[in-house]
C-alpha cells in the first residue's frame, strides 16, 4: 500500500475531560457515610412494574396472572416478594384442605375443605377416635353379651345343618342302609346281615331285589345330595347373622364416639357427611378392630396408650392434610416461591410404596404441591425453570384454566403407569401465579403459546435503568445503604457511594442514567467490603470500590490482554502513527461472559474500475452478519448518491476487516469502512493514530453506536502500550457523547492532551479530521472545489466511468485495456 | 380340686381318610403342645368301602352334594396312597414344632376294630370324622360310669377352652360331679340319640370306665356324633394280644417318615 504524506491540518482538540466522565460528586449526595441515611425499600425507578404487580395482587379476576419481565439483578424477586407479602397480609387466611378415604370408590379419594387451622384438629380427632375404638370394640366383643349371642347363632346354624343329617342317618338306619365315609365323600349301601352289601352277595340276589335295592339307594343318594346342597345356603345365612350381630354390637360404641366428634363440625355438611360414612364403614368392618395388629410390641407402655391409628389397617380412617394454615403458622394468604417447579412439586403427587414386590398406594400417600400450598394466595415461579420441566407448564395452565388442582402423575400422563394409582378429587384452585423471566421469554410465550395471553394478562416490565437526577441519585444512595446494611457490609463513605454510582452509570452505558442491575452493584459492594475489612477499616471507601471494579476487570481480562499483546507485538497489524491510504482503524467490542472490552481492527479498502460495485469480503465468505452487510450496502448508496452523479458508477471496490477470523456483526464500523473507501478513491492517507467508530446512513450522517466506552478504552490501551503521541484519539458519533463514562486513566490522558475523543456528525467532518484535507461541498455549478477530498474522489470515479465507457465502446475489441 | 391331666399323653389318631383325620389332628394339635408326648397316625383302609364301590350303579355324594361316579379299585388304591401321604405330612407338621415323637401307618380293616387293636400302649385314641360345616359345635363329655381320676373332665374342659366352645356333660345313670351344662340320660342309647341331634365338635369318652365300653357301642357313638371322638382307656378295654402285633410300637422310638 502506498504511503503518502497528507496535507497536514491540525487535529481538533477533542472533547474536554469533563465530558469524558460524568462522575457523581460525593458532595451532591448530602451525607458523609451511609450510617446517616434512612433505609429505602430497594424499589427504585420501577413504578410501572410495581403498579402491575399490585394490580395483579389485588384484582379478583382469576386470569390476571402476572409475568414479571426484566434483566437479571434488577430486583424482580425481592420486589415481588415484598409487594406480594404486603398484599397477602390484607387477604383472608385461606381454608385448609385434606384428602380422606372415599369408602365407596377408594381409588378416588375425597377432597374436603375445612376452616383455617381445622385440618389438624380433624386429623387429631380421627386418630383419637380410632385409638378409642381399637380399645373399646375388642372389649365389647369379648363381653358375655356378645359371646352368648354368638353362641346362639352358631348353635342355631349347627342345628339347622345337623338336623336333616341326623334325620337322614336315622332314616337310612330304618331302611337298612349304611352311610359310609370315603375319601371322596359319602356312599350308601344296603345292609345285609348287619354288614354292607358285598358284590358277590348282590349278584346272588334276584333281579327284583336288586332293582329294589338300587332304587332305594338311588333315592337316598339324591336325598343326601339335597341335604348337603343346603350347606352353602346355611353358611351364607350364618355369615349374615354374624355380620348383623357384629354391626349391631359395633354400632353402639361407634355411633357414640363418632357422634361426639361430629358435634364439633355441626353446620359443616361436608365433614359431617364424611363422619357418617366413617361410622357406617366402621360398623360394617368392625372386625378391623378385632385383628391382632402390632399390639404385642408395645414395650413398657400399657396397651391402652398404644397408637392404633398408626397401624396400616386403620389408615383408611386417616386424614391426609394437603394444606393447613395452622401448620404454616400464618394468618395471611400464603406467598409461595417454588424454586424447583417440576410437575410433581407443582401439582402434587401420588407416592407408592412397595408391598410384596408390588407398588401400592392409597390416599394417605398423596403429597401436596406448590399449587396446594399457595391456594388462596400467590405462587411465584421462575418462568425459564418452569418451561424446562416436562409437562409442568401444561399442568399449570390446566389448573389455571380449569380452576382446580388435579393430581396427574407423569407416568399417567404418558400412559406409562403399570401399577395402581389414584384419581383424587380435584381441589378448587384460587391462586395468583407470578412468573419471573426475561423479556425475550415473555415475547416468545406471547408469540408461540396462544393460551399464555389469556391466562397471564399482566406484564410487569422492570426498567433496566434509572434517570439520573439529583433526587434519584440520593434515593439510589439510600437503596445502596439499605443493601449494605442488609448484607452486613461496612458503612460506605459518600465517595464510595459515588464510586458505586459511577459504576452504575458505566453499566447503564449512559451518563444520564443509572443501571438498575442491583445484583451486579451488590457484588461490587461486597467485594469492596472485603477489601475494606482486609485493610482493617470499618468504613468502605471509594478506593475499595474502585479496586473491586478494577479487580473484576482484571480477573476477566486474560483474553483482552492476549489480544492487546498480539497487537503490540505486531502479530495483529494495527498502526497507531503515520498515515496510510485506504486503511483505517475500526473498533469493535468483544463480550466474554459478563465482561466486555474493545479491540481495534484494521479495515482496508481497494478500488479499481469495474462493474462489481462494492464487494464486502466478509459477506462473501459468510463471516459478516446481516447488519454488517446492511452497513456496507449503505456505503454503496452513499457513494452513488454523492459522487459522479452524471456518469454510471463504474467502481470495483473491496472492503475487508484484516486479520479477522471470526464473524463480524453490526454496522458500527460502517463509517470507518467509508473513510477507508474515500481514502482509497482519493489517494489521500488516513491518520493511523486515530480510530473510528460509528455507523453511517446514506446521507453521510454519523449515527450512534453501542459500547463506546469499551471501544475507546481498547484503542487507548494499544496506544498507551506503544506510547501516547498526542496525535492519537478516537472519532466517535457526536450522539454518543452522552454515553461517555471513560476510565479515569483515559480521562487523565485526554486532559493532558495526549489522547483525544473527537465527536463527529458527518462523514465530511470525519474525513477532514482523518486526512487533514478539506472535504469540500458541491458548488452551485455542480463541482466540488478543486483540491478537496470529495473532488478527488469524484474525479477518480469519473475516470473509472470514462475508462469503462471507452472499454465498452464500439470497435474497441476487448475494451481499452484488453489484449490485442 | 381340678384333676391334673398326665403331662405326657400318647395320642393315636385313627381315620378312614385324610378328610376325617384333619379334624382329629386339629384336636390333637390343640392339646399336643401341652399334654402330648408322642403322636401316632393310623389310616384305616376300610374293606367295606372297597366292596361297596364295586357294586353297580353306586354313586359317591360329595360334601357339596354332587353325585359322582364311584371310583374303581385302582383309583381307590391311588387315592388311599395320596390320603396316606397327606395324613403323614400333616402329622409331621403338627409333631415337629411341638418336638413330639410321631409315627404313622396304614392298615386294612374296620376303623374301630383296627384302631382299637392298635391302641395298646397309647393313652388316647382320636377317631376322625370329617366336618361337613363350619359352625362351631360343642364339646361333649360322657361322664364315666365309674369314678375316675378326673382326667376326662379335665381334658374336656381344656379342649372346650382351646376350641372356644361350650362343654356339655352327658351323665348316664348315677350323677357325679356338678357341672353347669349337664344333661342326664337313663342309658347310653338315649345319650347317643341325643348326640345324634346335636352339633358336636368333639366327644370324649373313657372306654375303660363306661358308659360306652364295647366297640359296637363306640361305632354307634361315632356315627351319631359325626365329629371326632376322643377315647381314653382304650388300651385297657382292648384284649391283650401278642406284643409283636402291636401297632405302632409306642414305647419305642417311632420311625421317622422319609
Amino acid at each position: 500500500m502506498t504511503r503518502t504524506s497528507p496535507k497536514t491540518a491540525d487535529l481538533p482538540d477533542g472533547l474536554p475531560a469533563a465530558k469524558l466522565r460524568a462522575s457523581v460528586r460525593a458532595e451532591q449526595l448530602g451525607f458523609k457515610t451511609t450510617k446517616e441515611l434512612s433505609v429505602s425499600d430497594g424499589l427504585i425507578g420501577q413504578n410501572r412494574a410495581i403498579d402491575a404487580i399490585r394490580l395483579s395482587a389485588n384484582i379478583t379476576d382469576r386470569d390476571f396472572n402476572l409475568f414479571v419481565a426484566g434483566p437479571e439483578g434488577v430486583g424482580r424477586h425481592s420486589a415481588v416478594r415484598q409487594l406480594l407479602a404486603e398484599e397477602a397480609a390484607r387477604r383472608p387466611t385461606p381454608d385448609d384442605w385434606v384428602y380422606v378415604n372415599n369408602f365407596e370408590t377408594p381409588h378416588k379419594p375425597r377432597a374436603m375443605r375445612l376452616p383455617p387451622g381445622q385440618a389438624a384438629v380433624l386429623r387429631q380427632g380421627m386418630q383419637t377416635l380410632v385409638d378409642d375404638l381399637a380399645n373399646e370394640v375388642p372389649a365389647l366383643f369379648e363381653s358375655e353379651e356378645y359371646q352368648t349371642q354368638r353362641r346362639a347363632i352358631e348353635q342355631e346354624a349347627g342345628e339347622k345343618q345337623e338336623g336333616p343329617i341326623a334325620a337322614f342317618a336315622e332314616q337310612v338306619k330304618q331302611e337298612s342302609v349304611a352311610l359310609l365315609k370315603t375319601p371322596m365323600g359319602f356312599m350308601l349301601s344296603a345292609v345285609v346281615d348287619g354288614k354292607p352289601l358285598k358284590p358277590d352277595v348282590y349278584e346272588t340276589l334276584d333281579p327284583r331285589q336288586r332293582d329294589e335295592i338300587d332304587a332305594k339307594i338311588e333315592r337316598l343318594q339324591h336325598q343326601l345330595a339335597d341335604i348337603l346342597k343346603q350347606g352353602p345356603l346355611l353358611e351364607k345365612e350364618h355369615r349374615q347373622k354374624v355380620e348383623e350381630l357384629h354391626a349391631q354390637m359395633a354400632e353402639r360404641v361407634v355411633s357414640l364416639r363418632v357422634r361426639s366428634l361430629a358435634e364439633k363440625y355441626e353446620g359443616n355438611a361436608e365433614v359431617t357427611g364424611y363422619l357418617d360414612a366413617v361410622r357406617q364403614d366402621m360398623i360394617s368392618n368392625a372386625e378391623l378392630f378385632l385383628q391382632d395388629g402390632e399390639t404385642s410390641d408395645n414395650g413398657p407402655f400399657p396397651q391402652a396408650v398404644h397408637k392404633f391409628h398408626r397401624e396400616p389397617r386403620f389408615h383408611r380412617y386417616g386424614v391426609n392434610i394437603m394444606v393447613s394454615q395452622s401448620e404454616a403458622g400464618t394468618v395471611a394468604a400464603p406467598v409461595i416461591f417454588e424454586d424447583n417447579p417440576t410437575l410433581n412439586l407443582l401439582t402434587g403427587r401420588v407416592e407408592h410404596m412397595s408391598q410384596m414386590g408390588t407398588l401400592v398406594t392409597n390416599f394417605t400417600l398423596i403429597k401436596p404441591g406448590a399449587l396446594h400450598r399457595a391456594n388462596g394466595g400467590y405462587l411465584v415461579l421462575d418462568a425459564r425453570r418452569l418451561l424446562a420441566e416436562p409437562y409442568a407448564w401444561d399442568a399449570l395452565k390446566r389448573c389455571l384454566q380449569g380452576g382446580s388442582i388435579a393430581i396427574v402423575s407423569l407416568a399417567d400422563w404418558l400412559s406409562l403407569g403399570s401399577t395402581i394409582s389414584l384419581e383424587p378429587d380435584p381441589i378448587p384452585c384460587d391462586v395468583r401465579v407470578v412468573l419471573i423471566g426475561g423479556r425475550r421469554l415473555h415475547m416468545l410465550l406471547v408469540m408461540l403459546d396462544p393460551e399464555f395471553g389469556t391466562l397471564f394478562k399482566l406484564l410487569a416490565d422492570f426498567e433496566d435503568d434509572l434517570p439520573r437526577t439529583t433526587r434519584s441519585m440520593r434515593h439510589f444512595a439510600r437503596v445502596l445503604a439499605a443493601f449494605a446494611a442488609r448484607e452486613n457490609l461496612c458503612p460506605m463513605t459518600a465517595d464510595a457511594v459515588a464510586a458505586v454510582l459511577d459504576h452504575a452509570i458505566r453499566l447503564a452505558d449512559d451518563t444520564r442514567k443509572f443501571t438498575l442491575q442491583l445484583g451486579v452493584l451488590g457484588d461490587v459492594m461486597r467485594e469492596a467490603d472485603h477489601y475494606a475489612r482486609a485493610a482493617r477499616r470499618d468504613v468502605m471507601q471509594d478506593g475499595d470500590v474502585t479496586k473491586a471494579v478494577a479487580q473484576a476487570d482484571h480477573r476477566a481480562g486474560r483474553i483482552k490482554d492476549r489480544m492487546q499483546e498480539a497487537v503490540v507485538r505486531k502479530t495483529v497489524l494495527i498502526d497507531t502513527r503515520g498515515t496510510a491510504v485506504g486503511q483505517v482503524n475500526g473498533l469493535s467490542v468483544i463480550g466474554i461472559g459478563t465482561h466486555r472490552f474493545g479491540r481495534p481492527s484494521r479495515i482496508t479498502a481497494r478500488t479499481r474500475m469495474g462493474n462489481a460495485g462494492l464487494v464486502d469480503i466478509e459477506r462473501e465468505v459468510e463471516l459478516g452478519g446481516p447488519l454488517h452487510s446492511k452497513g456496507v450496502l449503505i456505503l454503496s448508496g452513499y457513494l452513488a448518491a454523492t459522487y459522479a452523479l452524471d456518469v454510471p458508477m463504474s467502481l470495483h471496490a473491496s472492503l475487508v476487516f484484516e486479520q479477522s477470523y471470526g464473524g463480524v456483526e453490526g454496522d458500527s464500523a460502517s463509517s470507518a469502512e467509508l473513510y477507508a473507501l474515500l481514502s482509497a478513491l482519493s489517494g489521500i492517507g488516513i491518520r493511523q493514530g486515530l480510530a473510528v467508530i460509528g455507523s453511517v446512513n446514506q446521507c453521510g450522517q454519523i449515527q450512534a453506536i453501542g459500547g463506546v466506552n469499551e471501544k475507546i478504552e481498547g484503542f487507548f490501551d494499544i496506544c498507551r502500550a506503544r506510547r501516547l503521541t498526542g496525535a492519537q484519539g478516537v472519532l466517535i458519533p457526536a450522539a454518543n457523547t452522552d454515553n461517555l463514562m471513560l476510565r479515569p486513566d483515559v480521562v487523565a490522558a485526554a486532559e493532558a492532551g495526549r489522547f483525544r475523543i473527537l465527536p463527529v456528525t458527518t462523514i465530511d467532518q470525519g474525513i477532514e479530521i482523518l486526512t487533514g484535507v478539506r472535504a469540500g461541498k458541491r458548488r452551485r455549478g455542480g463541482a466540488y472545489p478543486e483540491g478537496t477530498l470529495n473532488a478527488r474522489v469524484e474525479a477518480q470515479l469519473r475516470a473509472f466511468a470514462q475508462t469503462q465507457r471507452l472499454f465498452a465502446g464500439p470497435g474497441v475489441p476487448n475494451g481499452a485495456g484488453g489484449a490485442e | 380340686m381340678t384333676p391334673v391331666i398326665p403331662a405326657k399323653m400318647r395320642i393315636l389318631v385313627g381315620a378312614n381318610s385324610f378328610a376325617d383325620a384333619v379334624t382329629a389332628l386339629q384336636i390333637a394339635r390343640a392339646v399336643a403342645a401341652e399334654f402330648a408326648a408322642s403322636l401316632g397316625g393310623l389310616l384305616v383302609d376300610d374293606d367295606d368301602i372297597r366292596a361297596v364301590c364295586a357294586l353297580p350303579h353306586q354313586r359317591v355324594i360329595s360334601a357339596s352334594g354332587a353325585l359322582l361316579l364311584s371310583p374303581s379299585q385302582a383309583q381307590i388304591r391311588t387315592l388311599m396312597n395320596a390320603e396316606a401321604r397327606a395324613f403323614r405330612q400333616l402329622l409331621q407338621q403338627i409333631a415337629d414344632p411341638a418336638a413330639l415323637d410321631w409315627s404313622f401307618d396304614q392298615q386294612m380293616g374296620d376303623l374301630v376294630g383296627t384302631t382299637m387293636a392298635a391302641a395298646v400302649g397309647w393313652d388316647t385314641l382320636i377317631f376322625g370324622y370329617r366336618s361337613s360345616h363350619p359352625f362351631v359345635g360343642k364339646v361333649v363329655a360322657l361322664e364315666p360310669s365309674r369314678p375316675d381320676d378326673g382326667r376326662l373332665g379335665a381334658l374336656a374342659e381344656t379342649l372346650a377352652r382351646q376350641l372356644q366352645t361350650e362343654l356339655v356333660v352327658f351323665d348316664v345313670g348315677a350323677g357325679a360331679r356338678p357341672h353347669p351344662a349337664r344333661r342326664r340320660f337313663v342309658d347310653p342309647q338315649d345319650a347317643i340319640a341325643a348326640l345324634n341331634q346335636m352339633n358336636a365338635q368333639a366327644v370324649l369318652i373313657d372306654l375303660s370306665r363306661g358308659p360306652i365300653r364295647s366297640p359296637g357301642s363306640l361305632r354307634k357313638l361315632i356315627a351319631a356324633a359325626r365329629c371326632p371322638v376322643i377315647v381314653l382307656g382304650a388300651s385297657a378295654a382292648t384284649p391283650r394280644v401278642v406284643h409283636d402285633t402291636h401297632f405302632p410300637v409306642a414305647n419305642k422310638q417311632p420311625p421317622r417318615a422319609t
